[in-house]
């Protein structure tokens, strides 16, 4: 399986680098989903990457297979260079424990018969001795909870915010180095959304941590990232840096994106009316040529590689020029 | 000076009987809507947007489980002055509605056609598929004729919901009540649904009342929209008054919380501190004024919802228009 290619992936110092992961699901009488064809990626010391993209674009399945929550079908994925795939799993824990997932439903992520201070505290106790009540208090206090109000309480008497507030002080206490958020946001209000997203640029400048910051509300990644990723139908459409979004984006499908937010301007033609495929059977060449403005028989025969058009800027696709 | 109002509502108030005793989601709302108008109403979850509109829409009445208080007057027909059956005379010909998840508000072993025909009244079976394949047509869905033996499993989210907004147009309603609409849905396929319901409001005339916790979603469709906080109504202006100059103080914080795409990376957010009451139990006075930071003595006593020209708002303490 040929990925996108890796132009945009960076030599030096990376807390974790991912290469041609690929991530196919069985679905029955010999067929295959392809949730992830090959995608790359790589991470800097306290950087934030964003991937962007619609829903079953395969983020949570690249996720998760970083993660190795199950691992990938393919490809390799290294943290701190110690490739994690093909790992036993007492090894596989003691080299993961710098990486920490946090997912979109924060209520459902939680154990409901628990209380806040053993939610909290279950991490380092699974690896033997339980912390003490002030590091408890103080991860607590970190993500702006008060320890005497929530201690006792369990996941239903918490709203949605505090919820996610208690993975992010779970995910904290067991140190990480790295984050992958799976839409932490996307199930909250926009108040409540906005006291997150603050939380985990504070956090994460404070610890120096970096992050893997999965979304599909553009506005929303354009925040808290330094660099996104964007993502269409297991494959990676483009690399930008995050200031460069709004203005410079090249890719049909990242632009048809950005035409498509509610406070663009409205009106001009109306791209990409047509269905998302199946991912059970994807288009050949270049996956999103079936909605594409531009495509051309080249993007049926041929699958374009990610290039560079830009500092930090690289495109897959055979037409897109500025 | 304007039209005459298509829908009145009136201090409508919803207590809904729980185990912890009265819970008043709708407390005293009040506002109208034109013909041909798109109203919206935004706020955040448990604000009250959905027992509103199930309350205006005459599927939430007085009964054991809640009871309902004020005026729903459509077209000179107060909605909850009727009986059941004249309730659902109403809907068929007047009323549509369509909800947030596509997936539940079609029956899985109903074809696409069951669900609109067994909407419409007085038509042959021929007439009525005719009448099916045009409002497919209407509402987008390419091969209109195919469609209608499907299954809603078969179509996609965004299909569904098209679907769903066909089946409320059946009767050619002169309202249309859309509660979050786009949430379910992804942004290009929210764009086609709103895109959609502009389009039905401009060739058909159709008023729409459009809910949704969006701002962003309301502020680029709608002619008028209030802002609903803890079962009330905080703010009611002309969409682009609304979003250039908020007066009520959560409507302001509201938009300054939302990331915008024009901002640079890692701007920091305005939040509103603390969380919104207990509809159970909320507090006397203004319900913001916990959250307030413009909050003074004068706000323990509740703000009237007055107006002023085209806007109205429910606050002490108004912010300057053009200043903050
Ligand atoms: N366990 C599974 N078995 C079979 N197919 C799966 C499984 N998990 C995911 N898929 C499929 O893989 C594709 C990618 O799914 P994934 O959950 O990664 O998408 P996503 O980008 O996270 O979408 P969303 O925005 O909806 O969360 C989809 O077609 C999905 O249906
Ligand atoms: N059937 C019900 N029984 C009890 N409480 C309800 C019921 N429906 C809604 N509520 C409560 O009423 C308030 C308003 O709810 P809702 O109108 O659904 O809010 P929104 O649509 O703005 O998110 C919330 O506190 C909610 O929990
Ligand atoms: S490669 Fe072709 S089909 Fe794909 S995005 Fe570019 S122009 Fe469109
Ligand atoms: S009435 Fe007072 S507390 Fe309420 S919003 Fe206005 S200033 Fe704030
Ligand atoms: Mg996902
Ligand atoms: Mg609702």
């Amino acid at each position: 399986m040929a990925g996108t290619g890796t132009t945009h992936l960076r030599s030096g110092d990376r807390v974790l680098s991912v290469e041609d992961l690929v991530v196919e699901f069985p679905a029955g009488r010999g067929r295959r989903v392809h949730a992830v064809s090959g995608i790359s990626f790589d991470l800097l010391d306290g950087e934030t990457l964003g991937i962007l993209g619609e829903s079953g674009c395969g983020k949570s399945s690249a996720g998760r297979a970083v993660m190795q929550l199950p691992p990938p079908t393919a490809g390799s994925v290294r943290l701190h260079g110690t490739e994690l795939t093909g790992l036993a799993p007492a090894a596989l824990r003691e080299h993961r424990k710098d990486m920490q997932m946090i997912l979109q439903n924060p209520v459902a992520a939680l154990n409901p018969r628990r209380r806040v201070a053993d939610l909290v505290a279950e991490g380092p106790a699974v690896r033997g001795g339980r912390p003490d009540r002030a590091r408890i208090e103080a991860a607590l206090e970190a993500v702006g909870l008060d320890p005497a109000t929530v201690w006792d309480r369990r996941p239903h008497e918490l709203s949605g915010g505090q919820c996610q507030r208690v993975c992010i002080a779970r995910a904290l206490m067991l140190d990480p180095r790295v984050l992958i958020l799976d839409e932490p946001v996307s199930s909250l209000d926009v108040s409540v959304q906005a006291q997150i997203l603050n939380l985990l640029e504070d956090t994460g400048k404070r610890l120096g941590l970096s992050m893997v910051f999965i979304a599909h509300d553009l506005a929303v990644v354009k925040n808290v990232s330094d660099r996104i990723m964007v993502m269409y139908l297991g494959k990676v459409c483009e690399v930008i840096p995050s200031a460069a979004l709004a203005g410079s984006a090249l890719h049909p499908y990242t632009r048809l994106l950005l035409a498509s937010v509610p406070e663009a301007p409205q009106g001009g033609a109306e791209p990409g009316a047509a269905e998302l495929p199946s991912p059970l059977d994807p288009p050949s060449g270049c996956r999103f040529r079936t909605r594409c403005p531009l495509a051309t028989d080249l993007c049926a025969k041929e699958e374009p590689k990610l290039r560079r058009t830009a500092d930090g800027h690289h495109v897959a696709c055979h037409h897109a020029s500025r | 000076m304007n039209d005459a109002p298509l829908l009145s509502v009136d201090d409508l108030r919803t207590e809904i009987r729980t185990a912890r005793g009265p819970l008043r989601a709708v407390d005293g709302v009040s506002f109208t809507v034109r013909p041909g108008e798109m109203f919206g109403i935004v706020g955040e979850s448990g604000s009250g947007k959905s027992v509103l509109g199930r309350t205006v829409m005459g599927l939430y009445t007085s009964g054991p489980a809640m009871t309902v208080t004020g005026k729903v007057v459509l077209d000179g027909t107060d909605v909850h002055a009727l009986d059941d059956a004249g309730r659902r005379r109403l809907w068929r010909s007047r009323v549509g509605m369509v909800f947030q998840d596509p997936g539940t508000a079609l029956n899985p072993v109903k074809r696409v056609g069951r669900h609109l025909t067994e909407a419409m009244r007085g038509l042959s079976r021929a007439a009525a598929r005719d009448r099916a394949e045009e409002l497919l047509r209407l509402v987008g869905i390419p091969e209109p004729r195919r469609r209608l033996r499907q299954y809603p499993h078969e179509l996609s989210g965004g299909m569904r919901q098209r679907v769903v907004i066909a089946v409320a147009l059946a009767g050619e309603p002169s309202l249309l009540i859309a509660d979050e609409p786009t949430t379910a849905l992804d942004v290009t396929v929210q764009k086609q649904i709103l895109d959609l319901l502009g389009r039905l409001q401009a060739e058909l005339g159709t008023a729409i009342i459009l809910i949704s916790h969006d701002l962003a979603v309301v502020a680029g469709r709608a002619d008028r929209v209030a802002v609903m906080y803890a079962g009330r109504l905080a703010e009611l202006a002309p969409a682009g008054e609304l979003f250039d100059s908020p007066r009520h103080p959560y409507t302001e914080a509201l938009l300054a919380s939302v990331p915008r795409l024009g901002d640079p990376p890692h701007s920091v957010l305005r939040t509103i501190d603390g969380a919104p009451p207990d509809m159970a139990a909320p507090p006397d006075g203004c319900r913001f004024a916990p959250r307030c930071r413009h909050a003074s003595p004068a706000c323990a006593a509740p703000p009237e919802f007055a107006a002023d020209g085209a806007r109205a708002v429910a606050c002490h303490h108004p912010v300057d228009l053009g200043g903050a």
